[in-house]
């Protein structure tokens, strides 16, 4: 919202967490460790190359023991963000997309899929970075949140969508979580939660790693609880928030959507189990109203003569092709 | 036979899916309540240099219709005709959860705040949206995408593999921009905001 998504957007920290919380049913140290190998190698595992379940993602498999290079992991966790190029970005967010697909389906309404889809990349074309392959989809899930992931993945919910009071509320928490990816916000608390705990934590899992591979997976999911009780640094969200409100404003949308969904988030309690991610991963709305209403000020009321629209009406039945 | 007698004759479990189907509707007919944050002036028009009807001190409640114009928000003129709209400036108001007139269903257990947003749901999914959408302030209700779900979740790479062919093309995303009137502008510079509390202080 804002986040989701109003980010959730928020993913984030959820996201973060996955490739280590699948670890609970596989081995952590080889869904991390091909995710990881598969960022030195670059986008080697092309979509079409990519195996069918229940196959993981990684190149390694739990018979295969780990199969992360701790040398290369701990070299990647010291470069700086740019040293990440695009297709090793992508990579990242194809596997924590996959997993946050793998929690919650697609929703099968193809009109609103297509909707979603082309209303994301036309504010998409108006960012700093509108040449990602970016990839918006909405998820069958009751609850509020929306979810964004590197490389252009960006996710919304069905309860968030039903939620919506007008086209305007919707293009803002797209906007917040384009503006997530386009800043690389998820890369950078994955950098900084490893750069945290996860060096030591490793270097010593290294050594115990030569006698007992559960150690490892042991500290690997410790640092992913800790990676998603932080979530991503609330400076980010509210960086997000201004970012996305000047996204959707030049996308064409009332500039004042953000606003509106904050003020209706303002009024759930923090524990609604339908929005209970996304309110303990974000700065309060309260807070991040207060931010808005300095950042935005009176300049952008000159913005606001498009009128927002409702959502247009969407059934499950697909539209035909143009 | 009077139509009084009929709804108190009527079975238990009607009469609460009437209730219930009251509850659910009314958010919707009834506006939402909100709260001034701070004095601020009622508008006769959705524009700072329209004339001032009246100023709201702080903490005064006014009903909103769910009409928003940019930063401004319709409500009813408060204690007069309830035809008669004015406008405030959004930041100085705060929606109120719609608790302020209990029902059943708003008191009631979490079977029957589900099944309110059942009501809400059914009709109104992804149709043109006319009047506001009341959110849920309670915390019965379905349960949305939790941490143990991430925690129990195995890459689906088949979806994944849908979602990568779906994807919309720019000449696709152009062209519902051209029938949705998106068009596109130079961004607004929003400037970084220092973490302090907002001034609190009229609009001019």
């Amino acid at each position: 919202m804002i986040s989701w998504t109003w980010a959730r957007s928020a993913i984030t920290p959820a996201l973060l967490l996955l490739p280590l919380a699948v670890a609970a049913q596989q081995d952590p140290a080889a869904v991390l460790g091909g995710l990881l190998q598969g960022l030195m190698r670059g986008s080697a595992t092309g979509a079409a190359g990519t195996p069918k379940r229940p196959a993981t993602l990684a190149t390694g498999s739990a018979s295969n023991g780990p199969t992360v290079d701790l040398g290369q992991l701990l070299s990647l966790l010291n470069q700086s963000l740019e040293s990440i190029d695009e297709p090793k970005e992508q990579e990242i967010g194809r596997h924590l997309a996959a997993i946050l697909l793998g929690a919650k389906p697609l929703l099968n309404n193809p009109a609103l899929q297509q909707y979603v889809a082309r209303m994301g990349r036309w504010i998409s074309l108006q960012s700093g970075r509108p040449h990602l392959a970016w990839t918006f989809g909405v998820l069958d899930d009751p609850g509020y949140n929306a979810f964004a992931a590197p490389g252009g993945f960006v996710f919304v919910t069905r309860g968030l969508v039903e939620r919506m009071r007008d086209e305007s509320e919707l293009a803002a928490v797209l906007a917040h979580e384009i503006s997530h990816v386009v800043h690389k916000h998820h890369l950078k608390a994955l950098k900084t939660n490893a750069q945290a705990g996860l060096l030591a934590q490793l270097l010593s899992s290294q050594i115990d790693r030569q006698r007992d591979s559960h150690g490892l997976q042991h500290q690997l999911l410790a640092l992913g609880r800790e990676v998603y009780a932080r979530g991503l640094d609330q400076a980010d969200e509210l960086d997000a928030d201004r970012q996305g409100v000047a996204l959707a404003t030049a996308s064409g949308f009332d500039p004042y959507g953000l606003p509106q969904v904050l003020q209706q988030l303002s009024t759930i309690a923090p524990d609604h189990p339908a929005f209970s991610l996304t309110l303990g991963t974000h700065p309060a709305p309260a807070l991040r109203l207060a931010q808005l209403e300095q950042a935005m000020g009176t300049p952008l009321e000159s913005y606001a003569s498009v009128p927002p629209r409702p959502l247009p009406p969407l059934s499950a039945t697909p539209p035909a092709r143009p | 036979m009077p139509r009084r007698t009929r709804f108190a004759q009527a079975p238990t479990r009607l009469r609460w899916l009437a209730v219930l189907a009251l509850a659910a509707w009314a958010p919707h007919a009834f506006g939402q309540k909100l709260q001034v944050r701070q004095s601020t002036a009622l508008r006769e028009l959705p524009s700072r240099s329209a004339a001032t009807v009246a100023t709201l001190p702080a903490q005064a409640l006014i009903e909103g219709t769910g009409v928003r114009s940019g930063a401004w928000v319709q409500v009813r003129a408060p204690g007069g005709d309830p035809g008669l709209t004015h406008w405030v400036y959004l930041f100085d108001v705060q929606p109120l959860p719609n608790t302020a007139t209990p029902t059943p269903a708003a008191q009631g257990s979490s079977a029957a705040a589900g099944l309110g947003s059942v009501f809400r749901g059914i009709g109104q999914l992804l149709q043109p949206s006319t009047s506001p959408r009341s959110v849920a302030t309670t915390t019965a209700g379905v349960r949305g995408l939790g941490p143990e779900d991430l925690r129990q979740a195995a890459p689906d790479i088949q979806a994944l593999q849908t979602l990568q062919d779906q994807r919309a093309s720019d000449d696709a995303a152009r062209q519902l921009a051209q029938e949705r009137g998106w068009q596109a502008r130079p961004a607004p510079v929003l400037p970084p905001v220092p973490r302090t509390p907002a001034k609190e202080s009229l609009p001019p």
